[in-house]
């Protein structure tokens, strides 16, 4: 009898964690390195492997301040103009003074200044989030192209680059920095109390409000941890491309971004998903690009493709909700 | 006398383990007023419910001009000329009366909507009921009185034989009211059989030909209105008096901890004023929608900023205070337990943890997982609440046990004041039971509280003293050794009061 308490609990556990939307990405991706291994073992080279780590490293990023904007309850559709912005910012910055520091502290500060102005408008104002950051998303578009003419920035110093393309233990800078964001997001969400009141917010915000949790502090801190992440993504894509332009954010990157943290197993009805779970969804699209390419598919069958997934995981999010109610 | 219109025989209805009607009668003669009335959860909605096929009964008859009938949805029972005028009144602000009325059924010609054949047959039905509302006007601008013309005038589109009208004058003023009347006198001489469901009792004696009362999902009595009054129907709406019994011996503790004066918020509540002593159940007695809640969330600014003063005792003192001070100490279980009580996705330790956060982190606010378990399991075991595991999904538990989850994370806070809205609607006996030994519990050891419920018997067996809330008003103060009929005439005094 006792046992058997024991046994359903463990079952209960591993059936919380492991959720279906996880193990059909799982599927995907076991289904996707086989198909490599067939077709083009080239693949598994290691020189490959980091190159695809290295290409994944800026959408990881983004899809892991997303996934914390979207465990809260909400979606954040500027980060990739937001990137473009920062990282353009930066570039001007570190150009005008020869100073990397300063550089890369103006990506960060633009991020984390624009991750504020959707914060404040979407908790303060109670503002809806996804026509905020559309706005904000076409704002910083809009100066990016107006501001550079289109034109790409280069001559950032040298020993920008000299840093950030440096290997460490054969692995490139942008690799540790990936993993760096990866264990301070997911700490977070898992282990601390703004943690735990993300995750509450993004349940349900009404029982938060009774239950004395501070929501628009919540809510307003995820966006500002998203902008954070952007801004980082704006040195690790700076240093990557050997330039900035307004160009990185481009429309296709949000498709990239949602996509990964839809099939890692994060809800777009909030309270739900891991941030861990984005980033090995950035690197499960990444993969599909690179066999898309391989097979010599257009990019935009591969953007159907992605939209194609978004639905589908949102549908079965949807009703793996409506089945637990 | 005419004949019977409508017969409902011995129906029952059950919810999962809830019995919510058993033996449930009501009968319909054409052209007549029939009050039902009932406390809340005597089955009233829920046999409205069945007659109006919203839900379907899973024993006994349903007789339409002596003919049986089976109802599967509202249109089958609108087939029999059963139209239902909800409380709540289903109006689409943004569109026209007209468009109002003509909400389920647009006249079209050739596949468009004909506005001039709405228009007037929107005159036509509102003269009737003799309201001369313009079918052009938005509806956004209509007093509530006016939408509930457009409502009834929506019903009678139907051609309706048995008119049924739930609350009808619960956001009326007095004039409304008596137009209101009018109209039922109205459609009654046109043939209408009406069945008007209230809570407020002077009522049914300006209107209605006979009365039916239901208690515990159970018909008690059909009488003409002649045949009785006030007093007789409240009895039989309540049951007996002297079963009641207090759950504790009432302690003389008059030291004031809270103490609210002039509370004013918008148009929820009204110059409230009372105290609530440490250590008492303070019970608040008034119907549905009287301002009750509005008045608990009120005070801890959970509906705004109100005006007026708090203050509570602090070291023997009474200072003023703001509401969000005083919602840091005060323990708030809501009416409505899965919309604001538990995180219903989420595991019991987590729902347990969300007010104690602090409680259960070490610095830089990370939490350890350790006391989170050891504040899950001290719920679980000092409420002996049903999991088998603390990482069980709260979804996954009965509403008793829910229920002890709220009431679980909520002591852990250790709350000076606690404020109970309802809190054993839904459960079953033997829960709410244990959730009313859990507050005198609570009180006993000091804690003040502030108690509502519909339900009188369970308001009487635990509160010190009574709150009488009417009309957004706190309109009189009871002692705890009031008698029922004491309390049933301060609500029906209030109303009247109003009324005349």
């Amino acid at each position: 009898m006792v046992k058997m308490v024991i046994r359903t609990a463990t079952f209960e556990r591993v059936r919380t964690n492991l959720s279906l939307p996880l193990l059909i990405t799982g599927f995907m991706f076991l289904s996707a390195l086989i198909f490599l291994l067939l077709n083009s073992p080239e693949f598994f080279l290691i020189k490959n492997i980091i190159n695809i780590f290295n290409q994944c490293a800026v959408l990881a990023i983004l899809s892991l301040g997303m996934s914390t904007v979207m465990i809260g309850g909400g979606i954040d559709l500027s980060l990739p103009a937001n990137m473009a912005l920062s990282a353009i910012f930066g570039s001007t910055i570190m150009i005008l003074t020869q100073s990397v520091t300063l550089g890369c502290l103006t990506m960060v500060i633009s991020g984390v200044a624009i991750g504020s102005l959707n914060g404040f408008a979407i908790a303060r104002l109670r503002m809806i989030p996804f026509v905020v950051t559309l706005a904000t998303m076409t704002i910083c578009g809009g100066i990016s192209v107006w501001t550079t003419n289109s034109v790409s920035i280069f001559n950032q110093p040298e020993q920008f680059f000299d840093v950030f393309l440096a290997r460490f233990l054969g692995l490139p800078l942008s690799i540790y920095v990936l993993i760096l964001c990866l264990i301070i997001t997911q700490c977070t969400l898992s282990f601390t109390r703004f943690g735990w009141m993300v995750y509450a917010v993004g349940t349900s915000p009404e029982v938060c409000r009774v239950s004395r949790i501070p929501v628009r502090q919540v809510l307003f801190s995820t966006y500002v941890l998203a902008g954070f992440l952007a801004g980082v993504s704006a040195i690790v894509v700076t240093a990557r491309l050997g330039s900035a332009s307004a160009n990185i954010g481009n429309d296709s990157v949000i498709l990239d971004i949602v996509t990964a943290c839809v099939i890692g197993g994060v809800s777009i009805y909030g309270g739900k998903g891991r941030p861990l779970g984005a980033c090995l969804g950035a690197v499960l699209v990444v993969i599909l690009g690179n066999i898309l390419n391989l097979l010599e598919i257009s990019f935009f069958v591969g953007l159907m493709l992605k939209g194609f997934l978004i639905i589908f995981f949102v549908s079965l999010d949807g009703f793996l909700v409506k089945n637990n109610e | 006398m005419s004949k019977s219109i409508l017969k409902m025989h011995n129906i029952e209805k059950r919810f999962g383990p809830i019995t919510a009607l058993s033996h449930a009668n009501f009968e319909l003669k054409k052209g007549s007023v029939v009050a039902l009335v009932g406390a809340n959860g005597a089955g009233k909605s829920t046999l409205m419910n069945v007659l109006g096929g919203i839900t379907t009964q899973d024993n006994g008859q349903i007789l339409i001009n002596d003919e049986k009938v089976d109802f599967n949805s509202p249109g089958d029972a609108a087939r029999y000329g059963i139209q239902f005028v909800h409380q709540e009144l289903s109006i689409f602000k943004t569109m026209t009366v007209a468009e109002n009325i003509f909400i389920n059924k647009f006249p079209s010609k050739y596949g468009l909507i004909s506005k001039h054949m709405m228009e007037t047959t929107a005159t036509q039905l509102l003269a009737e009921l003799g309201s001369n509302l313009n079918p052009k006007h938005s509806v956004e601008t209509l007093s509530t009185g006016d939408c509930q013309m457009v409502v009834i005038a929506r019903a009678m589109l139907g051609s309706p034989k048995i008119l049924i009208l739930d609350e009808p004058t619960s956001s009326l003023s007095k004039y409304e009211k008596e137009k209101l009347n009018d109209v039922i006198r109205r459609l009654k001489t046109s043939g209408v059989a009406i069945i008007y469901i209230s809570h407020f009792i002077s009522e049914i004696f300006e209107v209605c030909d006979a009365v039916t009362v239901m208690r515990n999902g159970a018909t008690i009595s059909s009488q003409t209105i002649n045949e009785t009054d006030n007093a007789t129907i409240i009895e039989l709406m309540l049951g007996d008096v002297a079963s009641i019994e207090k759950k504790r011996k009432q302690e003389k503790n008059e030291t004031i901890f809270l103490s609210v004066n002039k509370l004013q918020n918008e148009n929820k509540v009204q110059e409230a004023t009372f105290i609530l002593n440490k250590g008492e159940i303070l019970g608040i007695w008034g119907l549905l929608g009287s301002g009750r809640t509005e008045l608990v969330r009120s005070i801890i600014g959970l509906d705004g900023r109100p005006e007026g003063t708090i203050r509570i005792n602090k070291n023997g003192k009474l200072s003023p205070i703001s509401v969000e001070y005083l919602s840091q100490v005060t323990a708030y279980v809501s009416e409505d337990r899965r919309g604001e009580g538990v995180l219903l996705p989420m595991s019991v330790q987590k729902n347990t943890a969300l007010p104690n956060l602090r409680k259960v982190s070490r610095s830089l606010g990370i939490i350890n997982l350790e006391k989170v378990r050891n504040l899950a399991k001290r719920v679980i075991d000092s409420l002996s609440v049903k999991v088998s595991s603390s990482d069980q999904a709260v979804s996954t538990l009965s509403g008793g046990n829910q229920q002890k989850i709220v009431f679980g994370k909520w002591l852990e806070t250790e709350p000076d004041l606690l404020i109970l809205d309802e809190p054993t609607r839904g459960l079953d006996i033997s829960a709410k039971g244990e959730i009313l030994k859990l507050a005198t519990n609570l009180a006993n050891a000091g804690v003040s509280i502030l108690f509502i419920s519909s339900e009188l018997e369970e308001l009487m067996k635990i509160s010190d003293r009574y709150l009488i809330v009417s009309e957004r008003h706190v309109v009189a103060e009871l002692p705890g050794n009031s008698t029922q009929d004491s309390l049933i005439s301060a609500l029906s005094k209030t109303s009247q009061g109003s009324a005349a």
